[in-house]
């Protein structure tokens, strides 16, 4: 576990949340369409760094496969990586409160 | 009651050998356990009953179930070191989700490759001296030298041990193509044209169709990417490949702005296929080889600009893994061909009397330029990515 969280963290943008968006299992382009949504269209990931990154994932046990009735390949977190997510989250929580907490000192 | 089954090749077909296990279900026998080194399959008689079998891999320690899967009532029927069989009690009708194929299919591909190479060089060097030996085998008074004892035990062993390689690598190759084909089609093959070779033939002759050679394009794959939208924005539409891709076939038709992208992969497994079609991209040319292999893939856009990496690490990765390869490759081509052009020369002023074989030394001067060509191409693509990427 310690290792994982040695590899990915602190984690990329890309990385943290195409994680996020596994909160429950999805297909590759389904990550791609929820990513987009929860950032308001901010961030358009491109499917060869989703399939780049979701190999990473898969291969440090982060993420693990399985196939739907069609046989389509379909993406699921796996209890390293809740772990590693929650820790992630744990982090950005601190950067988002010093954010706000500090944030005045540079409007002046 | 226990029954015991030896399948010496069990894992080389897993579907063969899932199917066999549920109809070992279907007759009463439970799988109970198995012994990886012996091969064997130990049953207990229980009541007969319909069980999906799924056999899996995985890395030691990590579960192969899924909570997706346990909640689909997938259990563990045995696991030991990186194997896990995975049962379903469930009828097969009701099964909404399976187990990944990939980590067999990725399996199976190592092996194939462990396999497949050192035959490949033994049928190269051995083929002559092993047909003359098995000649003088079964013919040994056409044969003038004479067997040591044991010589022909020892003969016989090492052709077993050939020919049952040989129908590993056969049985692998069968249960790969099983295996890509379950879901109903190869996702790595690109569509077949949309015309036949007769229309095909017919559009050439009247000056509608063009093809274009162009060869070793993936050293430098971001030229290509820049031609191929070029005669695109001029109206002529790519419309195929041929299997070796260095044959281009364009339609003369309607000027498109479409993007290319060239994508280069040491592996590449059905989710990579997948994930690129389901967003839109549309698959041109992969080559045949599991290694290294080249995907050209293409979309049609109207404002923004669509790229298969949204990321510069990947971008960057990518061309400077490309280019180490070729450099790791090439350099030392280069310089063997370098000493063994030296090495002629110096031979011929040790001694002027030989007369100097010229050809020699030109083919390696040659070929020593073309690989220093290819290198120089993708240390040129690694620059240029990088430059992109900075500005």
């Amino acid at each position: 576990m310690d290792k994982v969280l040695k590899a990915f963290m602190p984690m990329t943008e890309t990385a943290y949340y195409i994680l996020l968006s596994l909160a429950q299992p999805r297909h590759g382009y389904g990550i791609i369409l929820h990513v987009a949504e929860i950032t308001n269209g901010r961030i358009k990931l491109g499917s060869g760094t989703v399939y780049g990154t979701l190999t990473k994932l898969q291969n440090k046990g982060v993420i693990s496969i399985y196939s739907d009735e069609e046989r389509r390949t379909v993406y699921e977190i796996t209890d390293i990586g809740k772990q590693l997510i929650l820790a992630e989250i744990e982090r950005v929580k601190e950067i988002y409160l010093n954010a706000v907490r500090f944030e005045g000192d540079f409007h002046g | 009651m226990v029954k015991k089954v030896v399948r010496p090749f069990w894992s080389f077909d897993v579907i063969k050998t899932e199917k066999w296990l549920g109809e070992m279900a279907i007759d009463g026998y439970r799988l109970e356990k198995m012994n990886l080194i012996t091969r064997e399959f130990v049953f207990e008689t229980d009541e007969q009953k319909t069980i999906q079998y799924r056999i899996c891999r995985h890395k030691a320690g990590v579960s192969a179930t899924s909570q997706s899967l346990i909640n689909s009532q997938w259990y563990s029927a045995f696991t030991k070191g990186k194997w896990s069989i995975l049962a379903n009690e469930n009828e097969a009708s009701e099964l909404k989700i399976f187990p990944s194929r990939e980590s067999i299919l990725k399996r199976n591909r190592i092996l194939k490759y462990s396999i497949g190479i050192p035959l490949a060089y033994y049928a190269f060097t051995m083929t002559l001296p092993m047909a003359l030996m098995i000649y003088g085998f079964f013919f040994p008074d056409n044969f003038s030298s004479h067997f040591e004892p044991g010589s022909k035990i020892s003969l016989t062993a090492m052709l077993l041990f050939i020919f049952s390689l040989l129908y590993i690598f056969v049985r692998l190759i069968r249960s790969d193509k099983k295996l890509r084909m379950e879901n109903g089609s190869d996702l790595g093959t690109p569509k077949r044209t949309i015309l036949d070779q007769k229309t095909e033939r017919a559009l050439r002759k009247e000056g509608k169709l063009i093809k274009k050679i162009k060869l070793a394009w993936m050293y430098a794959p971001d030229k290509l990417e820049e031609w191929l939208e070029d005669m695109e924005m001029e109206g002529y539409n790519l419309f195929r490949m041929n299997r070796f891709g260095n044959s281009f076939y364009f339609i003369k038709g309607e000027p498109r702005i479409i993007k290319y992208c060239v994508d280069y992969q040491n592996f590449a497994n059905d989710g990579y296929f997948e994930i690129h079609k389901s967003s839109g991209w549309e698959m041109l040319f992969t080559n045949r080889s599991n290694l290294t292999k080249y995907t050209l893939w293409r979309k049609e856009y109207i404002d923004e600009e669509p790229e298969l990496y949204s990321d510069k690490i990947h971008i960057l990765k990518h061309a400077r893994k490309q280019c180490m390869l070729y450099c790791i490759i090439y350099i030392p081509l280069i310089l063997i061909y370098i000493a063994l052009i030296v090495f002629n020369v110096r031979i011929s002023s040790v001694h002027p009397d030989r007369p100097f074989f010229w050809p020699l030394p030109i083919i390696f001067a040659v070929t020593g330029v073309e690989y220093g060509y290819f290198t120089i191409k993708s240390l040129g693509y690694y620059l240029r990515t990088r430059k992109r990427i900075n500005n």
